[in-house]
């Protein structure tokens, strides 16, 4: 694009096929396609959908589309007859196809039992702070025909449509559809209309604070990174999103990817770099494919490229993609990482702002962060700032799984206590399932039992009682699971994780799990849980990286908070959730075709198996031992005398 | 009889051979097309995807490709290694015809794939994650990031086909059609 006019000519045209769209005479049926989906069977609807439409000939439009943040409820799949609200249907199956066509398409029914509400036209959009329901009550909305409002959906109710308004909207592999929704008007009102010292001025103004765990204040991030002098900077857009039970930035790039790009197109432009990057987990395929084609359609429209609407600046977007690693999410590693190094984080200062991408200053931002950019450049930071509470400004993605009700990708505004997020929005826990913990901050934060529900969902008030917001990962720990299985699965993920650069992690994390499996085995003993809190804050106080500074967190709020779940098993030797005995180690040891090999030896975490062969496997020429070898069921082995 | 604790700590699973070595010429040419830096630091930006790049086509990654990937781009072996060594997603030992990709997040945790995973452990006699089977027809990997789905935890990818909400009723099913066919 050559200048100004070419961007509002594509706008115009984007526009017109998009009302033309909605306009349309056809029955348009959307399918949602994205990673929580497509493990129930959502490609496989789409495709048959195809092919029952083209086979019967009927006048349908199948689109596919991101997330509508309805987990629970996959496979989504709306409706949008003409003349018609549009019907959004959940849990629709791979054996319903035939059903679903004859009972919501063709025709005029609606398929009242897999309904979950209607929808207006300008979609999934609310105006903050303003909640769904208050924007349906100020609106009046009313059943049609039976079907309630989905914004007065129990899942939705509480929750802010802001981020995540083109989500389950827009096809995320189309810029048409973006531009048509408002999309790179914030990259070109940046470019042609302001200064970037005036971006930053209005980042800062906004008082964000980085989504990714840490919190640092984005404008201050962005104002440094300016300040620098450098022939070379670059943006790097954190996209790599290890925590477990983590997949908001997974669900942006799969449902919304331009606006992530737009977010780095506009740090560029801020702090004066050419050369953006999206780090992306190498673990979500369906995002990385998304987002490539993104850039791709990006730089064929003339947004990417050489001297951009003739302002005389160029801008290049490069995606890296991580191997797998959870210590590449850490920022001085991630640096590491798209460097092609190992991914091992290193002493601040210097900071990445001042030295970081080849020697150079780098801006990381957190996916979420950038995607509130564009919003921030159109709407202005006074807007954002009035959003929410003074510390914690704007919106922000929650992503809460385990046994509860309603999992998914929600919006709040940061001014709800964590009861109400457990209970108002994602429903309370399944049936059958007793509330028994929550543990924030993905694996880095403390468990909190149910006394201490009443903290709100901010960056400050759960920090006191050693919660942590974190990335707005969480998981709901049920009456099955026991503090000290949990505190074991937690430890090892970050014993696994550990990057083996510095001490204290490196080696006090497997003997932080080890310590946990002889309680959990049974062989604890009381003075064991002095030890973990003694190791725990060893390891806290020394460790380089944040991975090392936070992996004994929840361990130790776990042994506070459900001493009771410790002394079960060091004291009556029992599982507290089942009653049952604890296993013994030695049961553990399977014996198969000669080799000895102890499942999960709690003396062997991470270390790497020694190739030392079984007495067994050695060709024996004791005509006895050959015998026993040859026996049927588990040999016995022999004593051998050693050195 | 008692058995000292260095006995207990054998571990003699030998990687099974790769059935289908990766051809050099291959990656010589995929190298030649799609990873042509334009500069020292792109080259080694580079390496990273080459690597996954080629395990996405093989399976898995030995070190003669890597050594042709360091190569072409005119980077050190040992950095190239240490890529192929670091990273959790790469593999030097192909996998077996049948993948198990349990999912072991947090999420799925809390739902009880722990023990599942401890289950076919037992069940196909293996010590780690990632190892094959004795008899060679399946791979256990223990996904421990998050497979996005975890409304129907435990959830599990086996053979690029997801199934979810399992149970031991469920995985044993499985791996018996596995171990069958």
């Amino acid at each position: 694009m050559t200048d100004r006019s070419a961007f509002d000519q594509l706008h115009a045209r984007a526009t017109a096929e998009w009302n033309a769209l909605q306009q349309s005479d056809k029955t348009i049926v959307t399918v949602n396609i994205h990673g929580g989906s497509i493990p129930v069977g959502a490609e496989n609807i789409y495709k048959n959908l195809l092919f029952q439409i083209e086979t019967q000939q009927l006048p349908i439009i199948v689109r596919k589309t991101g997330s509508l943040g309805f987990e629970f409820a996959e496979t989504i799949v709306q409706v949008k007859r003409p003349n018609e609200p549009t019907i959004v249907y959940g849990y629709i199956t791979e054996d319903d196809v035939i059903q679903f066509l004859e009972q919501a398409v063709v025709g005029e029914n609606i398929w009242t039992e897999k309904a979950l509400g209607w929808l207006e036209p300008q979609g999934l959009v609310v105006e903050p702070p303003m909640t769904l329901e208050q924007s349906a009550d100020e609106a009046g909305l009313t059943d049609y025909k039976g079907i309630p409002p989905l914004k007065r959906h129990p899942y939705l109710r509480r929750q802010t449509r802001w981020l995540a308004r083109r989500w389950g909207r827009i096809d995320p592999d189309s810029i048409e559809d973006y531009i048509a929704e408002g999309g790179y008007q914030g990259f070109v009102k940046a470019l042609t209309e302001m200064t970037p010292d005036e971006v930053i001025e209005e980042v800062k103004k906004t008082n964000i604070r980085g989504r990714g765990g840490a919190g640092f204040q984005m404008g201050i991030k962005w104002e440094s990174g300016r300040k620098s002098r450098n022939n070379q900077k670059y943006v790097i857009c954190n996209g790599h999103e290890g925590e477990p039970n983590v997949f908001k930035d997974r669900r942006t790039f799969e449902s919304d990817p331009h606006v992530v790009l737009e977010g780095i197109m506009i740090g560029c432009i801020a702090i004066d770099a050419t050369i953006g990057y999206a780090f992306i987990g190498g673990e979500f395929p369906l995002g990385i494919k998304r987002f490539k084609q993104a850039v791709k359609e990006a730089e064929k429209a003339g947004l990417l490229g050489k001297n951009i609407l003739g302002s005389g600046k160029d801008l290049e977007v490069r995606v890296r993609i991580g191997g797998g690693a959870y210590i590449s999410g850490e920022g001085s590693a991630l640096i590491y990482s798209v460097q092609g190094d190992r991914p091992q984080p290193r002493t601040k200062p210097p900071r990445s702002v001042e030295y970081g991408l080849w020697g150079k200053p780098t801006v990381v931002n957190n996916v979420e962060t950038l995607a509130n950019a564009p919003d921030i450049i159109m709407r202005g930071g006074d807007w954002f700032h009035s959003i929410g509470p003074e510390h914690s400004t704007g919106t922000k993605f929650v992503t809460i799984s385990g046994p509860i009700k309603y999992t998914g990708v929600s919006e709040i505004v940061m001014n709800m206590s964590i009861h109400d997020l457990i209970y108002d929005v994602h429903g309370g826990m399944r049936e059958g399932s007793e509330f028994k913990g929550f543990q924030t901050g993905g694996v880095s934060g403390g468990c909190l039992p149910a006394d201490q529900l009443h903290y709100m969902v901010d960056l400050e008030d759960m920090n006191v009682v050693g919660g942590m917001l974190g990335s707005a990962g969480f998981i709901v720990l049920d009456h099955n699971t026991t503090a000290v299985e949990w505190a074991r699965y937690l430890m090892k993920f970050n014993a696994d994780e550990s990057c083996g650069k510095c001490t204290p992690c490196r080696l006090g994390c497997p003997a932080m799990t080890e310590i946990l499996d002889r309680v959990r085995y049974g062989t604890g003993q009381e003075s064991d849980l002095d030890l973990i809190n003694y190791t725990g804050k060893q390891i806290i106080e020394i460790s380089l990286c944040g991975l090392g500074q936070a992996a004994p967190a929840p361990i130790l709020s776990l042994v506070q908070n459900y001493r009771d779940d410790f002394l079960s098993y060091i004291r009556e030797k029992r599982n507290p959730a089942t009653g049952q005995p604890l296993v013994d180690a030695a049961n553990l040891i399977v014996l198969t075709r000669g080799t000895r090999k102890v499942v999960d030896d709690p003396y062997r975490i991470g270390r790497e198996p020694q190739p030392v062969p079984s007495p067994l496997t050695i060709e024996s020429s004791n005509a006895e031992e050959k015998k026993i070898q040859e026996q049927d069921g588990p040999p016995i082995i022999p004593e051998i005398s050693r050195p | 009889m008692v058995q000292s604790s260095e006995e207990q700590r054998i571990d003699p699973v030998p990687p099974p051979q790769p059935a289908q070595p990766i051809d050099l010429a291959w990656v010589k040419h995929l190298m030649d097309e799609e990873f042509n830096p334009r500069d020292w630091r792109e080259a080694n930006e580079l390496a990273l995807l080459a690597l996954m790049e080629i395990q996405e086509h093989w399976g898995y990654c030995s070190e003669d490709a890597a050594a042709v990937v360091a190569e072409h781009l005119n980077i050190e072996l040992q950095r190239v290694y240490s890529l192929l060594t670091f990273y959790g997603d790469l593999r030097t030992t192909p996998r077996a015809d049948n993948v198990y990709i349990a999912c072991d997040g947090a999420a799925c945790n809390v739902l009880g794939s722990g023990q599942l995973v401890d289950h076919i452990f037992n069940r196909l006699g293996i010590v780690r994650k990632g190892q094959t089977s004795q008899d060679g027809k399946v791979t256990m990997e223990v996904f421990s990031g998050c497979m996005g789905a975890c409304q129907v935890g435990p959830l599990a990818q086996i053979n690029g086909k997801y199934y979810g909400n399992l149970n031991q009723e469920k995985v044993d099913q499985i791996l018996n059609e596995l171990i069958d066919r």
